[in-house]
């Protein structure tokens, strides 16, 4: 069978147990007409700033189309009435055109050559029509795109704000596929409800009006016709509603989903390659992207019934007055307001008037239809806006206090006080955690991996905020200080070398956009990355594609600790700095690092007993606390300490007894 | 410096280098009708449907043409008065049937067989040829005002000239069709991109290949809907409305006159303006993917970005991406207006020309008040159908650029158009015969390194960072291929085995570690599908991840988010450890696997490594002794060359070996901590 849907039953890996349903099904039943409408006002902040353009858009537009329809009744007058079917003008004619009242009003028919010569009028009235129709809609119409996509370009730098103002914790959960599709394809609604639903229904209820008032004019009945028709048309509208808005967010979320999983294919793409999973990837790939077609066939299909069966009510009305008004023509009734329409010269049926109130009655039903129409397409639309909102409402969960201050000159000491936090409630990370660390101090964590080493640096840097405890910096609370204050002070060389796709000096200077080269070089050399940066082929100006696969890992590494060198802030963290390092560079490294750190305060994660040497005070991380701390003589010092086994772990792993250059080593310290 | 890529890697011509210069490049009329032939073969499949609903189109349409003649009925014989028969202009063979049944009636009795004859057309076709309200079938939803959002609406591309059941079934019909070639257009994009050569990621975004997979295909669709409709269904309109002038309106000779000629003189306008809109639409797309690729870039590394305090750095960088990806669409737009204008004023000039003729015909009798109704309705089908054919080429030349882009990585070389067919058992030995490699437009990263291996050794890659060490992994383990010298397994060309068996020779466990956003057992079970809970419990044992795993809220069925970003960095290197221990594959690649290990898992892991090397060969890259001191063979590498091979006690004995003075640094660096071990 040729319309045999893609069917998802038959293809392997398709399994509704992919689709997380509490994503897909979620907020439906929240979706009333009111919560329709406080979507749609929640646009207001983003069309503020070009209320001053809409209004001119809609002024000219409304001014346009006066004119139009004006121009339109009084060339049907002419053609229609006139030249087609020889009836007399109205008087309105003879003002306008300065017409002889003697040979065209007061006659029975119009002669011959008095038709013929109507046709110039013709002519002359459609000119202006036709620039403004053409000429001024295709001004007006690139306006309003200008002024939708300044909108649509606010709204989406505040989604990028909100979604960066989120704490880690939030991006643990959320998919970065769906962020764009977010940001791209649902933001991009708000210039459509702009359009449809601010603009365009008052409008299109506009014209249905006049059109209604013109043809009740003519003839009352006929407007009665067009009056009775909006019921089937809102009881459509009221029918659809639900299930439209249902289908459209079962088809957005199925989209965004798929695209989550291309997103995160190509970003683990050497694991998939190594692996030999590319099978099972596309697989599920191909089961998402059919529920997503499937999704989207079910909605559109929705939406185009809703048009059909509007139309069919539509068509009826139009039907019946039509043939009402042909024959009201052939019996050459009285129009029912015949003074006025006889500055038209439409006092009585004829081929003008049955032209001009047909065209009434079209222009008035179509403008119902097109109300239908915009009404289903808003389902979708508020959907998009839905979700939009749902991240623009989240509150960031890091912000400045009311009292925030901006950092003092970091003086003393940085402290953790019965630190405890975890990313999950049940399954906290650290409990209770106590550490001071002083102004030219050098303080090494240690501690298995997942101790939470990582994650105490990162509530020093609110990435998150403690859930107990507090951590200080000269005796104040982190929570009471400016985030970019704070975040200026502390510098960090984060354990996954992160780089961007720009340049080495643009990835060095990243932090501080306004730093000089010179500064750069200064920093690539404390990092150790000036020599090899120097054997580039363009230097410091080479660009690093996404993700800089260009480089190496130690490269990339040192890269990281430039970046976090030029900041110059009193406060450094280093997590595991040298783990992609070689042993000589790593000393060198850590030699200059020893030597550019003196007055400031430093902390270094590692799990190298040779990077721990360089440090002042070493703190051993275990079940969420600081289980010792002190120098490393003082450490190795406890029988049975936990820093002494971590020692004696390392240099057995390092230094087997039948080595002969430790051999050598162990006779000179003899 | 430019620097050419041998072919046999596909470094470098995978879809990504296009992505940022594509606003530069001009596509030719040529490679124009290159792409449509290509597309046309893609679609071949789907013919019968593609028939189908071209037949459904000129059925619709055959009724449009059809429903002007009614009208003209109610003006001249109920509006009008004139009786039946008396028409000046004779009705075509088409419509005098209808004509036929009306003879003798009243002018009230003729408005009833109007009225019934529409009312079966409404619920056939739901069409009523007023013209004014829209009465076609369309089910497109609203779309942004840039290139990607708009794809949205192609993918889902459907629609029919007539409403009512006819509509409907069209409608369901081509949207069916439509979904089945973007499904598999989507599949084979992605399907590609996954299997291009590990090199790819050089260059290449992956904004830019979420752009290419999901807002590129559709472009492919709706161009052959397109060409293969719209010209068949157009050309069947304008040639029954000329013919029908001729037929019923050759009194008035300039009607002919202007049929003849507005398609003509419309399309020609069209055809003109085709190199601008090209490279305008171009410009478009190339910063619409540059926008995507920026916010991909902020959110992928948002922990970066806050904890450097960038965060308005990047905010800057993506709404000038974004400025420009509208500014460009303006542009684009802008042009699209002025041939609407043009081809408008053109239109107007044309019916003023026939105005004059025509209302002589009228006044003097020689056509009827219902004619000039006629004959607008089909003037309007004439400017509609033939700007419609226009509009088809600007169109196209908007989705010739999406095209391209779609066949860009569908052409992008896969490792599998790299690889022969033949197959191996597990191998035994393993050469390396002296191979050169080099990334695109970088140094070279590889010269000339020769090495063998045997299941059963184990081998250490050794050298300062940047020394080539993973690079040499990927070349020996055929991840790349090396562009100059050949990789032996059993003495067979890796470039000749088929893919399935190179990959199955090699597990690979990276220095940066990656989770998937799925539960615990299936990022280890990528490994080797086959394995059941008690072996992958085993690797992740070994590995040391069976603790923390147990921790998690449902242990190993918990899934671990967005790459793996619940886990720390350690975490998801001991995952990716047991990834690499639950495989069975001969060789055993890890590069730096202990880098983010805490001492105590690393001792445990080294214990492992030693037990594996019986079964495997192993290939380690470690800057650490322990790792690398039991090795059988350590191939110490210099900025890319192969610099000494030997045991530990071999390489030692050599005064002023290049790995006697690394391991010396090394002492040197860890002597207190000796000392202090002693004491």
């Amino acid at each position: 069978m040729a319309e045999a849907p893609v069917q998802a039953a038959d293809l392997p890996g398709m399994n509704n147990a992919e689709l997380p349903d509490a994503e897909v099904n979620t907020h439906t039943d929240e979706l009333n007409f009111r919560r329709v409408v406080h979507i749609f006002g929640r646009t207001w902040p983003f069309i503020r700033p070009a209320s001053r353009h809409l209004l001119i858009f809609v002024a000219i537009s409304v001014v346009a189309a006066v004119f139009s329809a004006a121009c339109l009744f009084i060339i049907t007058g002419l053609m229609n009435g006139g030249i087609i079917g020889g009836r007399p003008l109205g008087p309105l004619h003879v003002a306008i055109y300065g017409l002889d009242p003697a040979v065209f009003v007061e006659v029975e028919e119009l002669a011959p050559d008095a038709r013929l010569s109507l046709r110039w009028l013709v002519i002359l009235t459609t000119i202006p029509l036709m620039v403004v129709v053409i000429g001024a809609g295709a001004l007006l119409y690139y306006y309003s795109v200008w002024i939708f996509q300044g909108i649509n370009q606010r709204m989406r730098v505040a989604l990028i704000d909100r979604l960066q103002a989120q704490s880690l914790a939030f991006h643990a959960r959320a998919h970065t596929g769906d962020a764009i599709y977010r940001v791209y394809q649902d933001s991009a609604m708000v210039t459509q409800i702009i359009r449809q639903i601010f603009l365009e229904p008052p409008m299109f209820a506009g014209r249905y009006l006049f059109g209604l008032a013109i043809v009740a004019a003519f003839d009352l009945w006929l407007a009665v016709v067009l009056a009775v028709t909006v019921a089937p048309i809102l009881l459509l509208g009221w029918k659809f509603s639900s299930p439209l808005r249902q289908a459209f967010r079962r088809a957005r979320e199925r989209n965004s989903h798929l695209t989550s999983w291309i997103q995160e294919s190509n970003l683990g793409f050497r694991v998939v390659k190594a692996t030999a999973s590319e099978g099972q990837r596309e697989r599920t790939f191909t089961a998402r992207s059919v529920a997503a077609f499937e999704a989207a066939f079910a909605a559109r299909v929705k939406l185009v019934l809703l048009g059909i069966l509007a139309f069919a009510a539509i068509g009826v009305a139009l039907l019946i007055s039509q043939s009402t008004a042909a024959w009201l023509a052939n019996t050459q009734a009285e129009t029912f307001a015949r003074n006025l329409l006889l500055g038209f010269g439409f006092a009585l049926w004829n081929l003008g008037s049955f032209t001009a109130a047909t065209g009434r009655i079209g222009d008035s039903l179509g403008s119902l239809n097109s109300l239908i129409a915009t009404w289903g397409r808003a389902q979708d639309m508020a959907i998009g806006l839905g979700r939009v909102f749902e991240i623009l409402d989240l509150e960031p969960d890091i912000e400045d206090a009311l009292d925030a201050v901006p950092m003092a000159p970091f003086a003393k000491d940085v402290r953790f006080r019965s630190v405890s936090f975890g990313y999950r409630l049940d399954t906290p990370v650290l409990e209770g955690l106590d550490l001071t660390a002083r102004r030219g101090e050098i303080v090494a964590l240690i501690g298995a991996t997942g101790s939470g080493k990582s994650t105490l640096m990162s509530l020093l840097l609110r990435l998150a905020d403690v859930q107990a405890g507090s951590i200080e910096i000269d005796g104040v609370d982190v929570r009471r200080l400016q985030v970019a204050s704070l975040r200026t002070n502390v510098s960090i060389a984060t354990q996954e070398n992160v780089l961007f796709s720009d340049t080495v000096l643009e990835n060095i200077r990243y932090a501080v956009p306004g730093a000089s080269r010179q500064a750069a070089v200064a920093a690539a050399k404390v990092a150790c990355a000036d020599e090899f940066i120097e054997t580039l082929a363009n230097g410091y100006d080479t660009p690093l594609g996404e993700r800089a696969t260009k480089l190496s890992s130690g490269q990339r590494q040192r890269l990281v600790i430039a970046r976090a060198i030029i900041k110059d802030a009193p406060i450094l963290i280093l997590d595991e700095p040298t783990a992609a390092l070689d042993a000589a560079t790593e000393a060198r490294v850590l030699d200059n690092l020893t030597r550019w750190g003196e007055e400031r305060c430093v902390f270094l994660i590692t799990h190298r007993l040779s990077t721990v040497r360089r440090a002042d005070r070493v703190a051993l991380l275990q079940d969420g606390r600081i289980a010792e701390v002190g120098s490393h003589d003082e450490l190795m010092g406890l029988e049975n300490g936990a820093y002494r086994r971590f020692v004696l772990t390392e240099s057995s792993l390092h230094s087997p007894s039948d080595d002969a250059a430790s051999r050598s080593s162990a006779a000179t310290s003899d | 410096m430019a620097i050419t890529v041998s072919d046999s890697t596909g470094a470098g011509n995978g879809p990504a280098s296009s992505a940022n210069s594509a606003a530069d490049q001009t596509i030719t009329t040529r490679e124009t009708f290159a792409l449509l032939g290509r597309s046309l073969g893609f679609v071949w499949p789907y013919r019968r449907q593609i028939a189908v609903k071209l037949a459904l189109t000129v059925l619709g349409l055959a009724i449009v043409l059809f429903l002007p003649w009614p009208l003209k009925v109610l003006i001249d014989h109920v509006v009008m008065d004139m009786a039946v028969g008396t028409s000046p202009t004779p009705y075509p063979p088409y419509v005098s049937w209808f004509v036929e049944l009306l003879h003798g009636l009243t002018p009230l009795q003729i408005t009833w067989t109007v009225v019934g004859v529409s009312l079966l057309g409404l619920i056939a076709v739901g069409a009523f040829g007023t013209g004014v309200a829209q009465d076609t079938a369309s089910g497109g939803v609203s779309e942004g005002l840039d290139t990607a959002t708009q794809s949205e609406n192609q993918a889902n591309e459907s629609g029919s000239r007539v409403s009512g059941l006819l509509g409907l079934f069209e409608y369901r019909y081509q949207l069916r069709v439509t979904h089945k070639i973007n499904h598999a257009l989507r599949t084979l994009v992605f399907g590609r991109l996954l299997r291009s050569p590990i090199t790819r990621f050089a260059d290449a975004s992956i904004g830019d290949a979420v752009y290419r997979t999901m807002y590129d295909t559709p472009a492919i669709s709706r161009v052959c809907f397109d060409i293969l409709v719209l010209p068949v269904a157009n050309a069947f309109v304008l040639a029954t409305v000329i013919w029908t002038t001729f037929h019923s309106f050759s009194a008035v000779p300039e009607i002919v006159v202007v049929a003849c000629l507005a398609a003509p003189m419309v399309l020609l306008l069209s055809f003109l303006m085709t190199g601008l809109t090209r490279r305008r639409s171009l410009a478009s797309r190339a910063a619409g993917a540059t926008t995507t690729a920026t916010m991909e870039e902020g959110m992928s590394n948002v922990v970066a970005v806050q904890s450097l305090g960038a965060e308005g750095r990047q905010r800057s960088e993506f709404a000038a991406a974004s400025a420009r990806s509208f500014q460009r669409f303006r542009s684009y737009l802008a042009l699209g207006l002025l041939v609407i204008v043009v081809q408008a004023t053109i239109g107007t000039g044309l019916v003023f020309y026939v105005f004059f003729p025509i209302c002589e015909a009228v006044v003097e009798g020689r056509m009827s008040a219902g004619d000039f109704g006629v004959v607008y309705a089909y003037f309007l089908q004439i400017v509609g159908n033939a700007s419609g054919l226009g509009a088809m080429w600007f169109n196209l030349q908007n989705n010739v650029a999406g095209m391209r882009r779609v066949f860009e990585a569908a052409d992008a070389r896969t490792d599998a158009d790299i690889q022969g067919s033949q197959q191996i058992p597990p191998l035994r030995t393993l050469q390396v015969e002296n191979a050169s490699f080099r990334y695109v437009a970088g140094a070279d990263a590889l010269i000339d390194v020769s090495l063998q291996g045997r299941v059963g050794e184990m081998v250490a890659l050794v050298g300062a960072t940047g020394a080539g060490k993973s690079t040499l992994a990927y070349v020996l383990s055929g991840l790349a291929h090396p562009h100059a010298g050949r990789v032996l397994f059993d003495d067979v060309d890796t470039r000749h085995l088929s893919l399935d068996c190179l990959r199955r020779q090699v597990a690979f466990v990276f220095q940066e570690p990656f989770a998937f956003d799925d539960t615990a057992t299936n990022n280890i079970a990528l490994g080797n599908p086959t394995a059941n809970a008690a072996e992958i419990q085993a690797a992740a044992r070994t590995a040391g991840a069976h603790t923390f795993i147990g921790n998690l809220a449902d242990g190993y069925e918990t899934r671990l988010g967005r790459a793996g970003s619940t886990l720390s960095v350690g975490q998801k290197q001991r995952l990716a450890i047991a990834r690499g221990l639950v495989s069975t594959a001969p060789v055993l690649v890890l590069d730096e696997p202990t880098a983010a290990l805490d001492p105590e898992t690393e001792s445990a892991l080294v214990q492992a490594l030693q037990t594996e090397r019986s079964k495997r060969l192993l290939v380690v890259i470690a800057h650490r002794l322990s790792t690398i001191r039991s090795a059988d063979r350590i191939c110490f590498l210099e900025a890319g060359r192969l610099v000494e091979t030997g045991t530990h006690e071999e390489l030692m004995t050599k005064p002023n070996g290049a790995y006697r003075r690394f391991v010396e640094l090394q002492d040197a660096a860890r002597e207190s901590a000796h000392d202090a071990n002693q004491a």
